[in-house]
């Protein structure tokens, strides 16, 4: 109880993971700026007027204003959406954004992730729960002393490790559903996944005929680290270790079963578990760049 | 470094409790409304939905609880004043690329592609439950209609004169024999040729 206490108290005095909420939205930012430009290059067809796919406008109320380029009619207005977002991550980018820019990018964002649900993944849903979480990464300048900062900081702690918890959710909520089928247990599951042409490569495809024990040991530790994530990421010896694996694990998604986008948005969620430290350091050093490229 | 007198702006703990217990909220409608239906009285999954659709929605049941046993593929003809053209499989060109580049669009073209041809694979089975279906009931699927805007808004042919055209669905489906050794078979299914007389 005397843990808690004293957690509660110094997250009002000083915010020790101002750099690592910093680093992690540049990083989320970098990711959303390469997914939606490339999406872009086909926005008449993703969120325009040329869409195949089967909208769904299911809502009424406020709630429909999370779905606005499910309406047919909205559609031909698409750049409305798209065009802000990039401003606003390209200026979030370069470290101009405060709570009202971070809303308005997740509200952004959850439209046009609705606007097609067929290119949606796993890692999306994932994104649009992390940047409803980073609209309370306020920032408060240490030198800051009031009611209103001491909020602001204690609130930034919250969003910090919710977004910790949010990402462990993903592979509990996946690896549960896991255990309820038969090939994750029995280890076909990779092998399966692999035989089709369009999760990996025709090659891959075409030489695997029968399982190896490589691959079960794989679909094994796949189904381990997702159930066991939740619990070990908390523990700091390991977590570094863990996050590797994590690491490599979708990295070999995006190369593969070709899942980029999932691959990348699960690989930028990580970036939330760099220490401050680091976190500084990095920051540092991109900050040195852009001066000297400013100043070049 | 603690701040300066910042011991002064100590917020009540009842505050930070209740700003505490918003966040234990939202994580239990999250683990609710993933796991709730089995465990949680049906007017508190109601509520959890009411709370978590759409703004807080969250599906991560990829490859879950098992990976897919079928790939299904669209593929349409045209018909124009040349003809008949050959069955196409749209989808198969962005695959290429995707093979190629996997950061690049293509890979999107392919999910909708895909998309496309569950929604039709599902539509086959709709139908096939409806006695004696009538063209009308083909036509009026939500699928059939968005493969009608691809082919006459997005296709090789969206500038043609299309007199008539037929959409259909190559499934892949793969199996384990005793050996636990896999295989594949291909099925196709069509749908009836809409006129556009």
């Amino acid at each position: 109880m005397n843990w808690i206490t004293k957690n509660l108290k110094e997250w009002q005095f000083t915010l020790s993971i101002g750099s690592s909420s910093e680093l992690f939205i540049k990083i989320l930012y970098s990711v959303l700026l390469w997914s939606t430009i490339k999406l872009l290059l086909i926005g008449n067809v993703v969120w325009g007027e040329d869409y195949f796919i089967l909208l769904s406008d299911p809502f009424s109320g406020p709630d429909r204003l999370a779905m606005l380029l499910n309406i047919p009619a909205v559609r031909i207005y698409y750049l409305y959406f798209v065009l802000p977002f990039l401003g606003l991550i390209l200026a979030g980018l370069l470290g101009f954004h405060n709570v009202f820019t971070r809303i308005v990018v997740w509200f952004l964002f959850v439209n046009l992730h609705f606007g097609n649900g067929a290119v949606s993944t796993g890692g999306h849903h994932l994104i649009q729960q992390l940047l409803f979480f980073h609209i309370f990464l306020f920032r408060v300048k240490s030198e800051e002393v009031s009611y209103l900062s001491s909020l602001g900081r204690f609130i930034h702690h919250l969003a910090y490790y919710s977004i910790w918890l949010q990402i462990a959710i993903l592979y509990l909520v996946s690896g549960i559903w896991k255990l309820k089928g038969d090939l994750w247990l029995d280890g076909s599951a990779m092998f399966l996944t692999l035989s089709f042409k369009e999760f990996g490569f025709p090659w891959i495809a075409n030489t695997l005929k029968e399982n190896t024990i490589f691959l079960q040991i794989l679909t094994w530790m796949v189904l381990a680290y997702q159930v066991l994530f939740i619990a070990l990421v908390w523990i700091k010896p390991i977590r570094k270790w863990v996050l590797l694996f994590g690491a490599a694990f979708h990295i070999s998604i995006i190369f593969l079963i070709g899942i980029t986008d999932f691959g990348l948005f699960m690989i930028a969620s990580y970036s939330i578990f760099i220490n401050n430290d680091l976190a500084e350091k990095i920051l540092r050093k991109i900050r040195l760049r852009r001066v000297l490229s400013l100043s070049a | 470094m603690p701040l300066q007198n910042s011991s002064t702006y100590t917020l009540p703990s009842s505050i930070l409790w209740i700003i505490i217990l918003g966040f234990v909220m939202h994580f239990f409608t999250v683990l609710g409304y993933q796991f709730g239906n089995e465990v949680l009285p049906k007017k508190l999954n109601v509520l959890i939905d009411r709370y978590s659709v759409p703004w807080f929605y969250q599906n991560y049941y990829m490859f879950a609880p098992d990976p897919t046993y079928n790939i299904n593929s669209f593929v349409f003809r045209v018909e124009t004043s040349d003809g008949w053209s050959d069955w196409e499989e749209p989808g198969l060109e962005e695959m290429r690329q995707h093979w190629r580049n996997r950061f690049g669009s293509a890979s999107d073209m392919y999910d909708m592609f895909y998309g496309l041809s569950n929604a039709l694979f599902d539509g086959i089975i709709f139908v096939n439950f409806i006695d004696n279906p009538t063209d009308e009931n083909w036509f009026s699927l939500p699928a059939h209609n968005a493969a009608e805007r691809y082919i006459t808004r997005n296709s090789a042919y969206a500038d043609s004169h299309i007199l008539s055209f037929q959409v259909g669905v190559k499934t892949e489906h793969h199996f384990f024999d005793e050996d636990h050794h896999i295989h594949a078979k291909e099925i196709f299914q069509q749908y009836p040729i809409k006129s556009m007389r």
